[in-house]
């Protein structure tokens, strides 16, 4: 009997395979002592790879969730995009009239990042931005290095706790659960600048 | 709902002892010398009941062009013609180990024991084929019709959920979906993804980051780039093909008059096909002209064994291909394929048959997590062979896997040993002026020449994956740079600017002083430079000047 593949076991032990397949190999693990051997000893190395708690679950670039909407706007050069240090306003349109509270993420190599508030000085609620025309209120960011930068508004209550003197992972752990329940309106969006 | 080890005392009813296993393989000759017997008595009545599985057997033009591919040339290999024919088998020892197997293990297991025999004649050849075709069809029955009943568990509350969060897909309600879809089934297809990675033996560290990117990215996979068919259609139609006749039965009804039109062209066009199907007047499924038309899923499943089984005869005029696994395996992929083709006209048509017949099922909650996780399984290994990236949000991560771990003579590093040598080698790069020959490789890869080549061929075998060939294989290295430059530039502001204060120092000594300046910083994995200190020293005072222009 050939032994089975290191990848037809894995798969089957994460019950990845097609029913034929996979009793396929039930037949030869229960005919073969030796290939229970192997595959328990492979369940016994395999570890369970549990999803990770400080992920932000954001939608993808250029959606918003519960409501919020957001439109980019730059100044244009010859080039098509905003030079370093142009201000690029971002047009939020709230979903409803309640007190929120304004926090800014950015996507850096490693996941996604709070840039806004830092501290607790750097609060702000929503209804200290600009109100425009339409009753959106407009953010402004001036990225500070070259390239595409991925970012996201979300708005929670203004009376969220957040407790300062935490570790930053822990200190926004309760929002990003929210986030991940799709309860708190977001909206992601890229800015480009050359 | 990973799969539990089987039991043999109770597992799958297919296990045989070893004298079971010889009284069964007699039957079967026997069997087929009758079939044969009477076939030449122009009677295929035992000749379709030993080929009863093969659904093709129950319509005597489809049974009659099986038989006459019996006519033409069969070579069957000498260990295989032995395995089925020899009388030698009922004397072999019983073996000591595993004395219960399933058939097509034994089947193997005999190719190996005994001396292989020619067929003496064209008609024990026939009798070979006929024994092997009996045998194919059990095994095509298992493994394309009972395996898939009785696998899903119906869980009523969980049934619903997954129900609801279908709607929300074929609606295409995108708030419905997207949080809940990933609360359900992310840690499925996670744990498809890492079998994937566990068996390319990736290290546990860059496992667990590709499936934290590819967490992040789940929800995205399955709604799918604009111009490629939608992930989730192709998930609803693995869904579908659980149904409890069977795969192919499962589908076809879902089918329908424009899929019907592609899979009658692909008879008629394709070789494979057209040889076995081709054939005028062989298929009854005739172009549906009204829904009333169309072929119903036992003409389909007749068809597809016919072909399957016509593949297998011409496949045993080559000895080489007559083996146990290798007909096995011809049999398996041909029924994957053909399930394949159907599965994926169903998600590409419009209309609400997908819909009707997904919603349609019960257990959904356990099909659809099968399917979730089969559909990315398969995912997982393109990615893997394209070195494609887990694109979470339009900007590209590149993801590069490097296959085998390093061999066990290389001694284990020291933690942080790695880091090490990739900021010296960058340092060296940077130093001999290629930063945007290194930049645009680890953005963009592909081929690289002069000096930037050489010093790739510089960097420490560490950092780099197993040779293949006599080359080095770059892309561990590439994954480490292709997001970390920029920090690992950052850090090295400071040695570029001990570097760059050189410019005023005298020439004598020189040497000296450039390796006093980079020693904090230098991995003894590599080699000092030995020559060009005046241009280094003024790249590195160009590299931290605030004009400079850098841009990462």
């Amino acid at each position: 009997m050939i032994r089975p593949s290191e990848d037809l076991l894995h798969a089957w032990l994460e019950g990845a395979l097609e029913p034929g397949e996979a009793a396929l190999l039930e037949e030869q693990i229960a005919s073969s002592v030796a290939l229970r051997r192997r595959v328990e000893a492979l369940r016994a190395q395999r570890d369970e790879d549990e999803a990770p708690e400080d992920l932000w679950l954001l939608p993808p670039l250029g959606h918003g969730h519960r409501g919020l909407g957001a439109r980019v706007e730059a100044a244009l050069h010859l080039d098509g995009a905003p030079r370093l240090g142009d201000p690029v306003r971002v047009h939020l349109r709230p979903p409803d009239a309640l007190p929120r509270l304004v926090v800014v993420l950015m996507r850096a190599s490693e996941g996604w990042q709070v840039v806004l508030p830092l501290e607790v000085g750097e609060r702000f609620a929503l209804s200290e931005l600009p109100l425009g025309p339409e009753g959106t209120r407009t953010l402004i960011v001036t990225p500070a290095v070259a390239g595409s930068h991925r970012m996201a508004v979300v708005l929670p209550p203004l009376d969220i706790v957040l407790d300062w003197n935490l570790p930053e992972a822990e200190r926004w752990a309760g929002l990003r659960r929210a986030l991940a329940r799709g309860e708190l309106p977001v909206h992601t969006f890229v800015v480009e600048v050359r | 709902m990973s799969a539990t080890l089987p039991n043999p005392a109770m597992a799958t009813g297919r296990l045989l002892s070893w004298p079971d296993y010889l009284a069964r393989r007699a039957r079967t000759r026997a069997l087929a010398e009758g079939a044969l017997h009477r076939l030449e008595g122009g009677d295929a009545g035992v000749a379709q009941a030993l080929l009863g599985p093969w659904r093709c057997a129950d319509a005597p033009t489809l049974l009659s062009a099986l038989l006459d591919r019996l006519e033409e040339p069969l070579h069957p290999s000498g260990a295989s013609f032995a395995a089925v024919m020899s009388v030698q088998a009922a004397r072999l020892p019983p073996p000591r180990r595993d004395p219960v197997r399933a058939g097509h293990v034994w089947r193997e297991w005999l190719e190996t024991q005994l001396s292989p025999e020619e067929p003496a004649s064209a008609r024990e050849a026939k009798i070979w084929a006929l024994c092997e075709l009996a045998r194919l069809g059990e095994e095509r029955d298992q493994l394309e019709r009972r395996a898939w009943r009785g696998r899903y568990k119906a869980d009523p509350e969980r049934d619903r959920d997954a129900a609801w969060l279908w709607e929300g897909w074929f609606a295409r309600d995108y708030g419905r979906v997207f949080y809940t879809w990933g609360r359900r089934f992310a840690a499925s297809a996670g744990a498809a993804l890492s079998a994937v990675l566990r068996a390319r033996q990736l290290p546990d560290e860059l496992r667990r980051y590709h499936l934290r990117t590819f967490r992040e990215a789940f929800e995205i996979l399955c709604f799918g780039n604009t111009g490629e068919p939608e992930p989730w259609r192709e998930i609803a139609a693995r869904v579908v093909e659980g149904g409890p006749a069977g795969p192919v039965a499962a589908l076809v009804p879902g089918l329908e008059a424009p899929s019907w039109r592609k899979v009658l062209g692909c008879v008629a066009s394709r070789r494979a096909w057209a040889h076995t199907l081709g054939r005028p007047g062989l298929l009854e499924l005739s172009e549906p002209s009204s829904p009333a038309d169309l072929p119903t899923p036992s003409a389909v499943e007749q068809a597809v064994d016919l072909h399957l089984a016509l593949r297998l005869l011409s496949s045993w005029s080559t000895p080489e291909r007559s083996g146990a696994r290798r007909s096995l395996q011809g049999l398996r992929q041909g029924l994957v394929r053909a399930r394949g083709r159907l599965r994926a006209l169903l998600r590409d048509q419009e209309g609400e048959r997908l819909r009707a017949a997904l919603l349609g099922m019960d257990a959904l909650y356990s099909r659809t997590d099968s399917a979730v996780r089969s559909y990315f399984h398969s995912w997982a290994w393109r990615a893997l062979h394209g070195s494609l990236a887990i694109q979470p949000y339009v900007v590209t991560r590149t993801c590069v896997f490097t296959g085998r771990p390093p061999p066990p003579s290389r001694p284990p590093l020291e933690p942080g040993a790695r880091e090490a040598m990739a900021r010296t080698w960058v340092l060296l790069v940077l130093l001999r002026g290629e930063r945007d020959a290194l930049h645009r490789w680890a953005r963009e890869g592909g081929e690289t020449d002069g000096s930037f080549a050489r010093l790739l061929l510089s960097a420490p075998e560490p950092l780099t994956g197993n040779r293949v060939g006599k080359n080095k294989d770059y892309r561990p290295l590439r994954a480490r740079l292709s997001e970390g430059l920029s920090a690992v530039e950052a850090d090295l502001l400071p040695v570029l600017g001990r570097v760059g204060a050189l410019c005023e120092a005298p020439a004598r000594g020189l040497k000296g002083r450039f390796y006093e300046a980079l020693a904090p910083d230098w991995s003894e994995a590599l080699p000092l430079p030995e020559r060009g200190f005046p241009s280094m020293i003024a790249t590195a005072r160009a590299l931290c000047a605030p004009q400079s222009g850098r841009s990462a």
